[in-house]
């Protein structure tokens, strides 16, 4: 015997013009980090000498990254300018292990960055990042503590040296021809630091600095954990010696790009 | 009074409308800036494959003091060469219209709109690219979390000016370290405040700023965050420290030559139909590529975002 159905309606959820789980940002690429020797800068928080670190970026186009989106030629090139490469996989990274995470865009595709990178989508749709440069600070002093880099060096010790005692030099002529309140305090700060720096070289030693938590009322989006293709050292370190200079007699010389 | 002929009530019911579009088109705030003048172009041609790699050659070879007036041959000087590569990858964009689009077009939001649009966009991936290759500098100045000063600056002409670096110099920083830079410019006291470079100060706008101490100053918002958003990336590098290249795409163009909108050799603009659905597309396709020349010739600034 046939039935009037009656169809139940769905509830209509008007689409929110903030989707929580993509972000409004533009798109990047996946990296892998670098420390090159000389770089290296004073963190006054922690009092400790901290790497800096490079982001090679594996972008197509970008120091010789083709099509297929394989860095292996970008990173023998950094290898053969001295770069130390920092494996996404090391094991001594600890909690910074697999480094890179990722965000999806409102355009479809990802926003790389560092592993505990967040970002807050305020009411009107935009991205707002949040600052994680304590969790980075503490990754980077981690890096030298676990033997992953080596500490820093006399001759890059002495170029901060140079470069902040230049820098008070400046600041006092200026001072000479018109005094400044402002002049004054940043020379007594930079005096100060240089006095630490000195103390540092001959103790050597840093306190761990955790991560910073949301501000309360944001809304934090949470990443999406990705695995990084890892490279392969062999064909990394092939690359960087095919590319680092030579002589016409075959032998090789240092810093070659 | 009744029965005015009136605007609102024409536009009610009929002789008026209650608004028409404009031809002229608003184009919203963006940054237009191209940095390829600021590269070295390597390649003209397509070299039979993706990859061309560019010979570095140290010179700089000075003579050697004979040991007597009669002394035997001199040793053999060595020569160091090295080198680098430049790949390219295909880089595209699309844009789709539909007929009635196109059909109601007035002038302003047309299809040649659209059109310069996908023209501009391979200067603005070039400077992507560039900007993208600042990571990759060795050396740094400017302190993570902290505002870009004049000192900064000096830092990094200093720096370059040590590895003999020549006079064509070119600064390019996100608007906030411009912004900062030229606070602390304000404060400067002592002969440089004097200066009609320094007093000038700079233009607003994104793009080319001004030469301050012989170093020009550009504007870009795709210098990127950096050390997990904290800061800034840009950098100071003298000519010839990146490199690029464009593969000669008009030489193998394969299409029907009306579907081509507009061609260079460098890019191409072609049109594709899809009649099921009334529908054009506009796909432009280029292969550039971005490379560090030499690392010395530049340096990165990093400073508070």
């Amino acid at each position: 015997m046939s039935q009037i159905v009656q169809p139940r309606p769905e509830v209509y959820q008007p689409h929110d013009s903030v989707d929580a789980n993509r972000l409004p940002i533009k798109e990047n690429d996946p990296f892998t980090l670098v420390h090159y020797a000389g770089a290296w800068e004073w963190d006054d928080d922690a009092e400790d000498f901290l790497p800096c670190l490079s982001e090679l970026a594996h972008r197509r186009g970008v120091n010789g990254i083709g099509d297929d989106g394989r860095a292996t030629r970008a990173l023998g090139g950094a290898v053969a300018k001295g770069g130390t490469l920092i494996q996404p996989s090391d094991a001594r990274l600890g909690r910074w292990r697999n480094y890179i995470i990722r965000y999806a865009t409102t355009n479809g595709l990802w926003h790389y960055c560092f592993v505990g990178t967040k970002f807050a989508i305020l009411p009107g749709g935009q991205a707002r990042p949040i600052d994680g440069s304590a969790d980075y600070r503490a990754f980077r002093r981690h890096l030298v503590q676990a033997h992953v880099l080596p500490p820093i060096d006399a001759i890059s010790y002495g170029q901060i040296i140079d470069a902040t005692e230049r820098r008070i030099d400046r600041i006092s002529r200026r001072m000479h021809a018109r005094p400044s309140d402002l002049d004054a305090a940043t020379k007594d700060a930079l005096i100060a630091q240089l006095k630490r720096m000195k103390e540092w070289w001959a103790k050597n030693g840093a306190p761990l600095v955790m991560g910073d938590e949301p501000a309360p009322g944001e809304t934090v989006v949470e990443p999406e954990a990705v695995a990084v293709e890892t490279f392969s050292q062999a064909e990394v370190e092939a690359v960087a010696a095919a590319r680092t200079g030579r002589k016409s007699d075959g032998k090789l010389t240092l810093g070659g790009a | 009074m009744a029965d005015e002929v009136s605007y609102a009530t024409l536009v009610s019911n009929g002789g008026r409308l209650s608004k028409i579009l404009s031809p002229l088109v608003h184009a919203t705030l963006y940054d237009q800036t191209g940095l390829r003048p600021l590269m070295t172009q390597y390649g003209a041609e397509n070299p039979g494959a993706a990859t061309l790699n560019v010979t570095k050659v140290t010179r700089g070879l000075a003579m050697s003091a004979a040991s007597t007036e009669i002394s035997g041959g001199f040793s053999n000087a060595a020569l160091t060469t090295g080198n680098f590569d430049l790949t390219v990858a295909r880089y595209g964009l699309k844009l789709q219209t539909t007929d009635l689009f196109r059909m109601t077009e007035n002038g302003g939001l047309d299809v040649p709109y659209l059109l310069g649009i996908l023209s501009e966009s391979i200067d603005l991936t070039l400077t992507d690219l560039l900007c993208a290759a600042f990571a990759n500098l060795a050396n740094n100045v400017g302190v993570s979390g902290a505002d870009m000063t004049f000192d900064d600056f000096m830092d990094a002409k200093y720096f370059l000016n040590l590895q003999n670096n020549g006079a064509q110099l070119a600064a390019v920083l996100h608007a906030q370290q411009v912004n900062d830079l030229e606070e602390s410019l304000v404060g400067l006291g002592g002969s440089v405040q004097f200066r009609q470079d320094v007093q000038r100060l700079f233009p607003v706008g994104p793009g080319f700023k001004g030469n301050l101490v012989g170093v020009d100053v550009y504007q870009s918002d795709s210098c990127a965050l950096a050390n997990t958003n904290a800061d800034r990336r840009g950098a100071m590098f003298a000519a010839g420290c990146y490199a690029y290249r464009l593969g000669m795409v008009a030489t193998d163009l394969m299409v029907n030559p009306q579907d081509i909108m507009v061609a260079t050799p460098e890019m191409f603009i072609e049109r594709a139909r899809d009649a099921a659905n009334a529908m054009s597309s506009f796909y432009v396709n280029s292969y550039p590529a971005v490379a560090e020349a030499e690392d010395l010739r530049g340096v990165r600034i990093t400073t508070d975002a």
